[in-house]
């Protein structure tokens, strides 16, 4: 479960985030939405150990993201990110991309990885990809790459900043799916979008900030 | 006909030239990256004073840099052989202008690329050697050819320290034949040269086909 606790973030005079709380069960599903500028992507960040918060608590199954004012690394290793920009690497094929972060970890051997991102590329339906580039994807080819290089590591929450804002129906209703999907796999799903009628089709739970509060 | 007997001269010359160019190369290119990190070190001071070594490198001729070495050094005890001259101002000088370049290749790498490394948990010396050092390689090349093209034309100020570099054989059989010929030979033998190095960049360029 994922805690939220009085958070707050300013950049510089402009308070970004002021007290926001929420709480996040295993294997839910939540959307968040809210004008652009409203901190939707700080929010994410902050939990992310990415930016540092001002103030508040982080925890995901009673594990704090901060020690002693550090990123914690037990805590880091239950999440995963899907950016905006996806970020996959682009010197490195498909496979490579998704395997880099478990066998430099020494989580798996080589042959595990590869086994697993395979298992993990034809449930998301691009398996015949492994070997290309990133540059040679679709963007929703790269949106599951990304998705698969997240999952590997089997995060407790996996967050999305704007999976569909490049994609036309169809692919969007494709990655409803694949949210779903990982979601019934136990893992709970943060998705930031405008998208009111994908969050719809998802019949997840909805929080808008504005201000710096959640509005709902 | 003269010029054919002269051939084996004008390869020693060019021996001396290509030498100093490999030697320049391998020492320069592998110092500037960790230049490069410590002119970006968010240390203030040791920042600034490697920016004023690359400002002062960048801003003064080679010439002058190798005389000083060569003639202004021995007067605080410091004596360098001609060759070691030769070597140590060009590294000097060279270090810099590949240390400027990776800066700003390093810098023109996406953040998002070293965010997505700590989301993973990859460590940063993984994260560099595998991600972001292969993406800087691509992005400098033409950068770096530039250089190393321009570096094999440069050795040839070496005639102050009275290296017979190809420029200076090609020089000294000009006066002695009173021909222009062994400028000629000396013009197409760096032709030749720069040629074969440009195309050797660009297959390296090539080779990174992502
Ligand atoms: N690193 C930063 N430095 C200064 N200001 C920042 C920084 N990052 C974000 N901000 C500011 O914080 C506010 C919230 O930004 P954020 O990116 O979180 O918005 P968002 O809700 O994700 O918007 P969008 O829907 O456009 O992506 C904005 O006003 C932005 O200018
Ligand atoms: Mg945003």
């Amino acid at each position: 479960m994922l805690k939220v606790t009085n958070l707050y973030k300013s950049f510089g005079e402009q308070t970004v985030l002021n007290d926001i709380s929420f709480e996040l069960a295993s294997g839910e599903i939540m959307c968040l939405r809210g004008k652009s500028g409203a901190g939707k992507t700080t929010l994410i960040r902050c939990i992310c150990n990415l930016d540092k918060a001002d103030s508040g608590t982080i925890s995901i199954n009673d594990i704090e993201s901060l020690e002693n004012g550090k990123p914690n690394k037990a805590y880091q290793n239950t999440v995963g990110m899907v950016s905006q920009g996806l970020d996959l690497f682009p010197n490195l094929n498909v496979m490579d991309n998704i395997t880099l972060a478990p066998v430099s970890r020494k989580l798996m051997t080589k042959e595990e990885a590869e086994k697993n991102a395979q298992a993990l590329l034809d449930s998301l339906e691009i398996g015949d990809k492994a070997k290309s580039y990133p540059s040679r994807l679709s963007g929703g080819e790269k949106q599951r790459v990304a998705v698969a290089r997240a999952c590997i590591l089997s995060p407790s929450v996996l967050f999305f900043d704007e999976p569909t804002s490049a994609l036309d129906i169809k692919a969007t209703r494709e990655v409803a799916n694949l949210i779903e999907d990982i979601a019934s796999r136990g893992i709970s799903v943060v998705i930031i979008t405008h998208d009111e009628s994908f969050c719809d089709m998802l019949g997840a739970r909805q929080i808008v900030i504005e201000s710096g509060k959640i509005a709902n | 006909m003269e010029i054919i007997r002269l051939m084996p001269r004008f390869l020693e010359g060019l021996q001396l030239t290509i030498g100093l160019w490999a030697i320049v190369l391998v020492l320069s290119i592998p110092l500037a990256f960790p230049v490069a990190f410590i002119r970006s070190s968010k240390n203030k001071l040791v920042a600034g004073a490697t920016k004023f070594y690359i400002d002062i490198m960048r801003g003064t001729p080679l010439l002058l840099q190798m005389c000083f070495i060569f003639f202004g050094l021995p007067e605080i005890g410091i004596v360098f052989e001609r060759f070691t001259t030769a070597v140590v101002a060009f590294v000097i000088n060279y270090t810099a202008y590949f240390a400027e370049i990776f800066r700003s290749g390093l810098k023109s790498i996406d953040k998002g690329q070293w965010e997505a490394g700590q989301m993973l948990g990859i460590s940063k010396p993984v994260l560099f050697f595998k991600v972001i050092l292969p993406q800087t390689i691509r992005t400098v090349i033409p950068a770096v050819t530039n250089e190393v093209t321009t570096l094999v034309k440069d050795t040839s100020l070496v005639y102050i320290l009275g290296l017979g570099d190809l420029l200076r054989q090609g020089k000294i059989y000009a006066n002695s034949l009173s021909s222009l010929a062994p400028f000629v030979v000396v013009g197409v033998l760096y032709f030749i040269v720069i040629t074969v190095i440009s195309k050797g960049c660009e297959k390296i360029e090539k080779s990174f086909n992502y």
